[in-house]
């Protein structure tokens, strides 16, 4: 078998898939559950493979297998194994405070990381582009997206007064500020709604153009 | 009546006590005794020293003791409380204590080693030694003329002026007698002792078995012959059925010249079907008038009145089976040793009453104790046999049964050599009901065995001395030395003593009434006994259990086994506990003696007694007590309102309405929840309703689907122009012209990053824009290293780079004539792992550490090394990274954590263009507005595609730029489809909001 007809076999059988899975525009049906089962199912296996062959061979190969011996690398080649072998006690109800050690350590990098990286790489890079928006070009620009910005902040404000009668209430002008900051919001979502069904048409049109029409000749 | 304690020693008469009759259980708890050690228990047996009789001297040991030395320990000195009175009295070392008959302890085991390493507390301890010792009998065939004289616990003590007086014959007889031993012997049978031929009695009932002379045989024969002879009713064919059940009915052969032998004659009494063959001896009786009951039974008494005046030699065959000859008496007596443990207790009545007034109740269990010639060992059942010892003489303890070995195993001689070991299956081959009688070494019941089985024989006690005891017996497991048994004779004062003493227990025969044995015996009519014997008031009758017979090896068939103990002596068990039964379940509780209670229960309890008791309420079958008796019912409490509750809680309005809000939601997602139910569990699998087809759905399925196709069929659906560099605004031109001078300036052969963090289900879109910045790159000869952190996006990288150099038509675009290689034309590296982390950790590795450069950038997907140089890295760091993302997420993390770590130059910066879907434009846009300096430029989704492969001129034909356009179309017209199907929605459900507001109003 050809490396060709392979990969003609590989086109028709995606073609059949993506139509499996299209069915599931008429209903939940097997063809679907199938094309998905197999899709999950090759992603699982590749998903090994590709950790097995590029991340924890080359890791071992790296530090604990490398010659000559050396301590340190030997050491830190463990520890992620130690990290691993933690997290597998959370499986157990008597040792899951290992595991949360090891949970400890994925979580508390990981959240430092997204901390610092959220602080340096987007808020303040966002409040200096908000500050450079008032420019005489660009004033209006600049007027919109600061009333976006506050009237937005306004409606998450959840501060009120909690009335004789037990009712809750925000004072007129934090709901009417709150209630621009509404629209903006909603029109963000309807813009970002709109680009996902954009980017879902030319998928569609994609795929349709790549697959289907392969198989009708065209 | 029911107030009194049913076993009480207090109310036995005296001469049931002094007989030995206590009662155990309840009675023995009680007593003020002592509990002792099997070892320092008083003897209950007596022996009667003969003049003749001659022990072997002390400096002589038997043969079979000569090898075995005993250890050297202190003498065992017995408490003096355990002496009975008439023996404190006496000095301990005057010569009358020689005449205390240990009769347990012969003469040749006064040096017989004691079982070493016996526990202390191991009521049996004593008796192993005996078990194991098959070797260890007394040389009585190498010493005939010896007279022996191994008398049992009641033996002597108590023997009549007449027996007595036979020991002063001149031949020494060889007395081997039992528990009932010669202090039941009528006249005629005491006077056989007498008689100058000196017969060796081997009375089997009465004696134990043991070797005896060889004129014994003759003898027991010529007395037994006699009784056979004159028995006259029963008939063999009825004595063959009863025989049969015991097991040697084959071996008995009644002689064919009794023709008056009849059915009628067969035994009526209650007694053991092993003893049926006595019942010539009851036949007999009828001529022996002036025999007792018992003896009537076991024609005995008829067979010594015939002894003396026949000569008759001939025994009939049934004596001969039955142990008379001792070759087959093992098969008559044997199963009558177990049995006999039952009938024990019955055997104190009957000494004290004497012989002749002995009631037949007793008469039953007298021959019990019959004993078996040891040569007959080998018709023994295999139960017996397991236990049975090389020697004969070993069968002789395995005979006996266990409340008897107390004082019988005491009078064996000890071992002369090291003992057998005991076989391991005896226990097992024993039948289950004898299992429950075998003694069990850790019971509490003592020497009695098994407390559970043989727990009915607690209530005697047959431990209490009734006879002088001996106070120098060794403990066994101390393995002391006995003392040397000095001579002893009949005119010793202490015996005439004991013999004073039970002169006065004598009962008339008038005084018996007839007992009728098959009346139930009530215990209760115990107490009512009087203190002394009274010649007028009937003797208690005892209705023994019926005997289990053991199967019988010479029929091989199985015989009949008596079941459990009666019910009616179960209830009784003196050490039964109370039980409480619940349902199938049983509690056995401790009790306690009232006085032990403490002083505030004891009130308590009087308090309870005095109140009214309360009427009994119906029980409620739901209450989880039902069913159990005696529970405490709890009183009934009555709910009395609190003046310090409040009558009604207190809330606002607003708080009451936010309850009913909650109630509302409830209710409704209950009655969801029992729509569904009925929908789904009540209907039948075949009519549950399956997924219906929506059509409005379907209808704009197939809307979309045909505003998607249709542009590459016809230009009619062309509604929106495919986008032009030319028609773009100045911020969109300069956008990309940043972009496009970033490509042009990386230097020809170097490496470009780009990170592929898109999946296939975003291919369609992503493809187009990734294609055309890797064909930018490769062809300015940029070897582009892709990167992902997700493992399907490394996949796709490499199936995409894999497509593109199988591309004739884009090789041809790009120049080349070969086919791109992978690691010289492009390296996908591999999947990097930790997400957040992993982006940092890239950017770490581009600068200064070495080994995270090797983890990262040392290997490709396929596990290869990639190739890449630290030079190569370094000219990384100046080269923009082309990130190819699909989500908001992901641009948001390579923004992010994709900078310069802080040990990195001061005027370090990784410059990035970020190419995204359409759904992550606003993202991007928003970033690279932010960091100009940083983000050189974003390109987003299909319409980016198009404009950058025009400004860098990458359709290769004319045919390539069409179909690239028909997807613009397709795409532009299916969002305008879409758009327009979202309004009709929207004004469809406008419309449907309003007509049902309408119809609410």
């Amino acid at each position: 078998m050809t490396p060709e007809t392979l990969e003609q076999v590989g086109v028709i059988a995606g073609a059949v898939l993506t139509l499996a899975i299209f069915s599931y525009a008429l209903g939940d049906n097997f063809l679907y559950r199938l094309a998905i089962h197999i899709f999950i199912g090759a992603a699982a296996g590749f998903v090994l493979l590709a950790t097995l062959e590029s991340v924890l061979i080359p890791w071992l190969s790296a530090t604990v297998l490398i010659t000559p011996f050396e301590l340190p690398r030997l050491v830190i080649g463990l520890l992620p194994f130690l990290f691993g072998l933690l997290l597998v006690y959370k499986g157990t109800a008597r040792l899951s405070r290992l595991g949360d050690f090891g949970v400890m350590i994925v979580l508390g990098v990981g959240t430092a990381l997204a901390l610092l990286g959220a602080v340096n790489g987007t808020l303040l890079p966002l409040i200096g582009d908000a500050a450079r928006a008032f420019r005489p070009e660009n004033a209006l620009n600049g007027l919109i997206g600061l009333i976006g910005t506050l009237s937005v902040l306004v409606f998450f404000t959840y501060v009120g007064l909690r009335r004789l009668s037990g009712e809750v209430t925000q004072f007129l002008p934090v709901r009417f500020v709150g209630l621009i900051g509404q629209g903006f919001i909603a029109i963000t979502l309807g813009a970002t709604y709109g680009l996902l069904i954009l980017s879902a048409l030319t998928v569609l049109s994609g795929v349709l153009s790549d697959r289907l029409f392969i198989l009708i000749g065209r | 009546m029911a107030e009194r304690p049913m076993f009480d020693d207090e109310y036995l008469p005296d001469w049931l006590v002094a007989g030995g009759i206590t009662c155990a259980g309840h009675g023995a708890g009680r007593s003020d005794v002592p509990e002792l050690p099997p070892w320092e228990r008083p003897q209950p047996k007596t022996g009667v020293s003969l003049p003749d009789f001659a022990p072997p001297p002390e400096d002589a040991p038997p043969p079979w003791v000569s090898g075995v030395e005993a250890p050297e320990l202190p003498p065992f000195e017995a408490p003096a409380e355990a002496v009975p009175p008439i023996f404190q009295a006496l000095p301990p070392d005057s010569e009358a204590e020689s005449i205390v008959l240990d009769d347990l302890i012969l003469p040749w085991e006064a040096e017989a080693p004691a079982a070493e390493g016996a526990p202390l507390d191991d009521p049996f301890s004593d008796l192993d030694w005996m078990r194991e010792t098959p070797a260890a009998a007394p040389p009585s065939p190498d010493q005939p003329a010896t007279p022996r004289f191994q008398t049992s616990w009641l033996s002597e003590a108590i023997l009549p002026e007449a027996m007595q007086g036979g020991s002063e014959s001149s031949a020494p007889p060889t007395f081997q007698t039992s528990w009932l031993s010669e202090a039941m012997l009528p006249e005629a049978m005491q006077g056989g002792s007498e008689t100058p031929a000196s017969p060796t009695f081997q009375t089997s009932w009465l004696s134990e078995a043991t070797p005896s002379a060889p004129q014994s045989d003759e003898s027991l024969t010529d007395l037994f012959a006699t009784s056979s002879e004159t028995a006259s009713e029963p008939s063999a064919a009825a004595s063959d059925d009863w025989l049969r059940d015991f097991g040697a009915a084959s071996d008995f052969d009644f002689p064919a010249t009794d023709p008056d032998l009849t059915a009628a004659s067969s035994p009526t009494q209650i007694k053991p079907p092993s003893f049926d063959w006595q019942s010539e001896g009851a036949a007999a009786s009828e001529v022996a008038a002036d025999s007792a009951d018992w003896l009537r039974d076991f024609s005995v008494g008829d067979e010594l009145e015939e002894l003396e005046g026949s000569e008759t030699t001939v025994a009939p065959d049934w004596l001969e089976a039955s142990g008379v000859t001792a070759e087959r008496a093992v098969e008559a007596a044997e199963p009558q040793l177990d049995w006999l443990t039952e009938s024990a207790p019955a055997e104190s009545p009957a000494f004290d009453q004497g012989v002749e007034e002995l009631p037949d109740w007793l008469a039953e269990s007298a021959p019990l104790v019959e004993s078996t010639p040891a040569q007959a060992a080998d018709d023994l059942p295999d139960w017996l046999q397991a236990d049975e010892s090389p020697a004969e003489a070993a069968t002789e303890a395995e005979d006996i049964p266990d409340w008897l070995r107390t004082g019988y195993l005491e009078a064996r001689p000890e071992p002369t050599a090291a003992p057998p070991e005991p076989e391991p299956q005896a226990e097992a081959d024993l039948p289950d009901w004898m299992r429950e009688f075998a003694p069990e070494p850790k019971s509490s019941g003592g020497l009695m065995g098994s407390g559970d089985d043989l727990a009915w024989l607690d209530q005697i006690d047959f431990e209490k001395p009734v006879a002088p005891q001996v106070a120098d017996i060794p403990k066994p497991s101390r393995g002391a030395p006995r003392r040397p048994e000095p001579e002893f004779g009949l005119d010793d004062p202490v015996l005439d003593a004991v013999l004073a003493q039970t002169s006065d227990l004598e009962l008339s025969e008038p005084s018996l009434p007839s007992i009728d044995l098959d009346e139930e015996f009530d215990f209760e009519t115990l107490p009512e006994l009087p203190d002394a014997p009274a010649a007028s008031e009937p003797p208690v009758p005892v209705r023994m259990p019926a005997a289990p017979v053991p199967p019988s090896k010479a029929t091989g068939e199985a015989v009949v086994v008596a079941g459990d103990l009666p019910e009616w002596v179960a209830e009784m068990r003196p050490d039964s506990k109370p039980t409480l039964r619940i349902g199938d379940q049983e509690i056995t509780l401790e009790e306690r003696p009232l006085s032990a209670l403490p002083e505030p229960i004891l009130a308590l309890r009087e308090r309870l007694k005095q109140l009214p008791e309360p009427p009994a309420a119906p029980e409620s079958p739901d209450s989880p007590l039902s069913g159990i008796a005696e529970v405490l019912q709890p009183p009934a409490f009555e709910a009395v309102p609190s003046p310090l509750t409040p009558s009604g809680a207190l809330a606002t309005a607003a708080q009451l309405a936010g309850v009913q809000t909650l109630r509302k939601i409830v209710a409704a997602q209950e009655e969801i929840l029992k729509r569904r139910e009925s929908l789904e569990i009540g209907a039948p699998a075949h009519l549950k309703p399956r997924a219906r087809l929506k059509f409005d759905r379907l209808l704009l399925i197939v809307f979309l689907i045909a505003a998607v196709v249709l542009p590459f069929f016809t230009d009619l659906a062309n509604l929106v122009p495919p986008p032009r560099f030319a028609a773009l605004d100045s911020a969109s031109q300069t956008r990309f012209t940043a972009i496009n001078r970033a490509v042009s300036d990386i230097p020809r052969g170097a490496s470009a990053l780009v990170a592929f963090e898109y999946t296939p289900n975003a291919a369609a879109e992503m493809d187009d824009l990734a294609r055309a910045l890797l064909r930018d790159l490769i062809r300015r000869e940029v070897k582009p290293i892709l990167i992902s952190t997700n493992p399907a996006a490394s996949l796709h990288a490499y199936n995409l780079l894999y497509r593109l150099s199988r591309d004739s038509a884009e090789m041809a675009t790009l120049g080349r004539n070969t086919p791109l290689a992978p690691r010289r034309d492009y390296i996908v590296l591999g999947y990097l792992p930790g997400g957040v982390s992993g982006v940092r950790a890239l950017a770490n590795a581009l600068y200064d550490d070495s080994f995270q450069q090797q983890v990262i950038f040392g290997n490709d997907l396929e596990g290869a090394s990639s190739g890449i140089t630290p030079d190569q890295l370094r000219i990384l760091r100046a080269q923009p990274i082309f990130l190819l993302a699909q989500s908001q997420e992901d641009v948001q993390t390579w923004v992010e954590q994709y900078r310069p770590p802080p040990n990195a130059p001061p005027d370090s910066r990784l410059r990035m263009v970020i190419a995204t879907a359409a759904a992550a434009t606003a993202t991007a846009q928003t970033y690279a507005a932010a960091e100009p300096e940083r983000i050189i430029g974003t390109l987003s989704g299909l319409r980016d595609a198009l404009l950058y492969r025009e400004v860098r001129a990458q359709y290769p034909s004319a045919e390539a730029q069409r179909k690239a356009e028909q997807h613009w179309q397709s795409v532009g017209f299916a969002a305008f489809a879409a758009t327009l199907a979202i309004l009709i929605g929207a004004a469809l459900s406008m419309i449907q909001y309003l007509a049902q507001r309408r119809r609410s109003q």
